[in-house]
């Protein structure tokens, strides 16, 4: 940015404050209004939402349910180790050939893939691809009031994985299922502390926060549900340690 | 600005005979509408979501130039750039000087309403570069160069023999014989298309549906999942937005996100609800590497201190226009403006100003569009609003007329004299609707109609006359 754009920039900032705040000091017959920035929570008077609480089982029940309706393929595991031998076995019953995108993913690649030897783990580290028959993906999380996925940024989980391929899949531990959108977030933050490495960047939410309740859809031809419009045309999530 | 509300009658008539129009909005209450009245039901706490979203709405504008400022504050931190447009025009120069500092080419665009608003695609393919629009029904209506016919769902005024015609003739590079049938071939006839876009795009440019003050987040809501790879494969990122989307924190933000999918499409929750903060981190190899988040006003903050206020609640839901009965039968090209509907007969006057002016008269009042907004807006109270505003604006013929009856009232015997003239002749001429049909402006209202009959006497003289009986009767 050059100089004159810069105090033109900082010219427009200070004139549009300077109006909204006029505005808003006017606006306020109720005097409920924060000082300053700072003051902000001490006017603030609006309890939080508390829904019914679901216990575990229900939690799992109700986001099988929620992702089932929204046109997912849901598979339970008892653990991880069985992950490879189960994608080996949907995929047989698909046409999307068998090599499959992944991140810089530890987990994934911990796996013992040798039980599905003709699955070929591709790794993606920053390449834009065109065409992309399989992508796999792991969510931190769960919030299981909608059917709903939490995935975030980061080399080990490329977004655009969770966009690009024709067909997605998901892995989800059951111990990270949650009822709600607030407690999969919160939970995130805490597992972002734990993580905390040398940068001063905020550890949560990290640069993209992606919340996937099944695949990509349109309705934009005559009000028609149709899948597949530019992200996934299919969902498929394993659940783990169920 | 695109703008044709002027010759808002003209468009009315051509609405209500349009065949194809028609045939293509007759989908709306059976799909939107049922399908938003069965989710509110599968959510027992609605109420209870839609009173503290209120709640949250009321207190963040009660406070908004903080929130503002916190949100900034929050963008910085994170590695982005906050700017600030009072009017359309300062939104679109900003734009342009990031687009031209990264020599870009080819832009993708997500939907956006306040791209809508200062008519941002348009302005960007006149300063030379290609922008191409990327969700579905936007990419339908560009095809067209139409403006959006609804908020939510851009191309609902569309059939399947309009955009068959349009892709035959934008696709010259697929073969002519192939089928389009069905909705999937269009479906991905538009994704193989667009997939090409969003890859060589050197700019991504995308609307907000909520901002988040404390973590300096911009979030959008979409099922097609186009406003993603169009934020996260170019290398930079443009949010376009404005200031009544801020939020305090993400607790607020999933209150309102409850409400707004099921009261938009009847789903719980868009497919895809992205949170960006930011471009890209240490360590991570992918996503922008510029993020500019650019905040238009355009009388907003004028609307803080007015009877309009409470408008700016509104989380763009479209249920005021899916239940309608005006929408219904107009679809949203009627009204001119690219806010149709109960919402857009509130804002589309402060922001189009005279264009817009006859849209609060766009209601038949019936309320719907009160009962079903889920930040509880008083949309009817504020379209009265304008049309008090307008009253007094009426031209010069109406204010004559107002003046010679102000005349007339304020005057009790002038008043009496000439309703005892008038009245018989009202009376008789009424009872001869082949004669009225001469009667200026009365030719189309009588053509489906025939007129009150009018009394022959005032209530008056008829009052007069039973109070000097009830008189003699008590002497008696």
């Amino acid at each position: 940015m050059s100089l004159s754009q810069q105090q033109k920039s900082e010219e427009r900032r200070n004139r549009f404050m300077k109006n909204l705040s006029k505005a808003v000091s006017q606006a306020d017959p109720t005097g409920k209004r924060a000082a300053s920035v700072e003051q902000l929570e001490t006017v603030r008077e609006i309890s939080p939402y508390q829904p019914d609480v679901l216990d575990k089982d229900a939690c799992l029940e109700r986001l099988r349910e929620f992702l089932k309706a929204q046109n997912t393929e849901l598979y339970d595991l008892a653990n991880a180790e069985l992950i490879p031998q189960k994608l080996s076995e949907v995929l047989a019953t698909k046409n999307y050939g068998t090599e499959i995108m992944i991140g810089e993913n530890p987990f994934i690649q911990s796996l013992n893939w040798q039980l599905a030897p003709e699955l070929k783990l591709v790794s993606n580290n920053g390449q834009k691809v065109s065409d992309l028959n399989l992508a796999m993906t792991h969510a931190f999380a769960a919030a299981a009031e909608t059917g709903t996925l939490f995935f975030t940024s980061g080399p080990e989980n490329p977004t655009p994985l969770n966009y690009l391929p024709t067909c997605h899949i998901a892995l989800l531990d059951a111990q990270t299922i949650h009822q709600t959108y607030e407690q999969a977030y919160q939970f995130g933050e805490e597992i972002s502390v734990e993580k905390q490495g040398v940068s001063n960047e905020p550890l949560f939410p990290k640069r993209s926060l992606n919340l996937i309740s099944g695949p990509s859809r349109t309705a934009d031809i005559e009000q028609t549900l149709t899948l597949g419009a530019h992200g996934p045309l299919e969902l498929v999530v394993l659940i783990y340690n169920v | 600005m695109k703008n044709e509300s002027e010759d808002f009658r003209e468009r009315v008539h051509h609405a209500l005979e349009d065949q194809n129009l028609q045939q293509a909005l007759s989908v709306i209450p059976t799909g939107f509408v049922t399908k938003r009245s069965n989710a509110k039901a599968a959510l027992p706490d609605f109420q209870q979501l839609s009173d503290r979203a209120v709640e949250i709405k009321n207190h963040t504008l009660a406070n908004l130039d903080h929130y503002l400022e916190k949100f900034e504050t929050a963008v910085k931190a994170s590695g982005g750039q906050v700017h600030f447009a009072e009017k359309p025009n300062d939104a679109l120069e900003i734009i342009d000087e990031i687009c031209k500092a990264n020599n870009a080419k080819l832009i993708a665009k997500g939907k956006s309403m306040v791209g809508e608003e200062i008519d941002l695609t348009h302005f960007l393919e006149r300063e030379g570069y290609e922008a191409v629009e990327t969700d579905l029904g936007e990419y339908l209506i560009q095809l067209r160069n139409e403006m959006p016919s609804h908020i939510i769902a851009p191309a609902v005024h569309l059939t399947r023999e309009d955009i068959r015609k349009d892709f035959y003739k934008a696709h010259t590079n697929l073969s002519k014989e192939r089928d389009l049938d069905t909705p999937e071939d269009f479906v991905r006839e538009a994704r193989q298309i667009l997939r090409e876009k969003f890859l060589n795009a050197d700019v991504g440019i995308t609307g907000a549906n909520f901002l988040i003050a404390e973590t300096g987040t911009s979030i959008i809501v979409t099922n097609e999942g186009n406003g993603d790879l169009s934020q996260n494969l170019p290398k930079t990122h443009i949010v376009i937005t404005s200031l009544e989307k801020l939020v305090p924190n993400f607790e607020d933000t999933t209150v309102l996100l409850r409400l707004l999918a099921r009261s938009a499409t009847g789903q719980p929750i868009t497919t895809y609800t992205t949170f960006s903060t930011g471009p890209k981190r240490a360590g991570d190899n992918h996503g922008p590497e510029q993020f500019h988040v650019v905040i238009l006003d355009n009388g907003r903050t004028e609307l803080l201190g007015s009877k309009f206020k409470e408008m700016l609640r509104c989380i763009r839901c479209g249920a005021c226009l899916n239940h309608c009965p005006v929408y219904q039968n107009l679809g949203g090209h009627a009204y001119g403006t690219v806010y149709p509907g109960p919402m857009g007969a509130v804002l589309s006057p402060q922001f189009f100003g005279a264009h817009a002016k006859e849209l609060p008269f766009a209601s038949s009042f019936c309320g719907r569009c009160n009962e079903v907004c889920p930040m509880q807006i008083p949309l009817t109270k504020m379209m009265r609003h304008w049309r008090e505003r307008g009253a007094h604006d009426q031209g010069a013929v109406s204010n004559i007329i107002m003046k010679l009856w102000a005349g007339l009232a304020k005057r009790p015997r002038l008043y009496n004299f000439a309703l005892r003239v008038s009245l018989p002749i009202a009376s008789w001429a009424g009872r001869q609707n082949a004669l009225m049909r001469y009667a200026p402006g009365a030719k189309s209202w009588l053509k489906h109609r025939t007129l009150p009959r009018l009394a022959t006497r005032s209530f008056q003289s008829e009052w007069r006359e039973k109070m000097s009986k009830n008189k003699n009767e008590q002497q008696q």
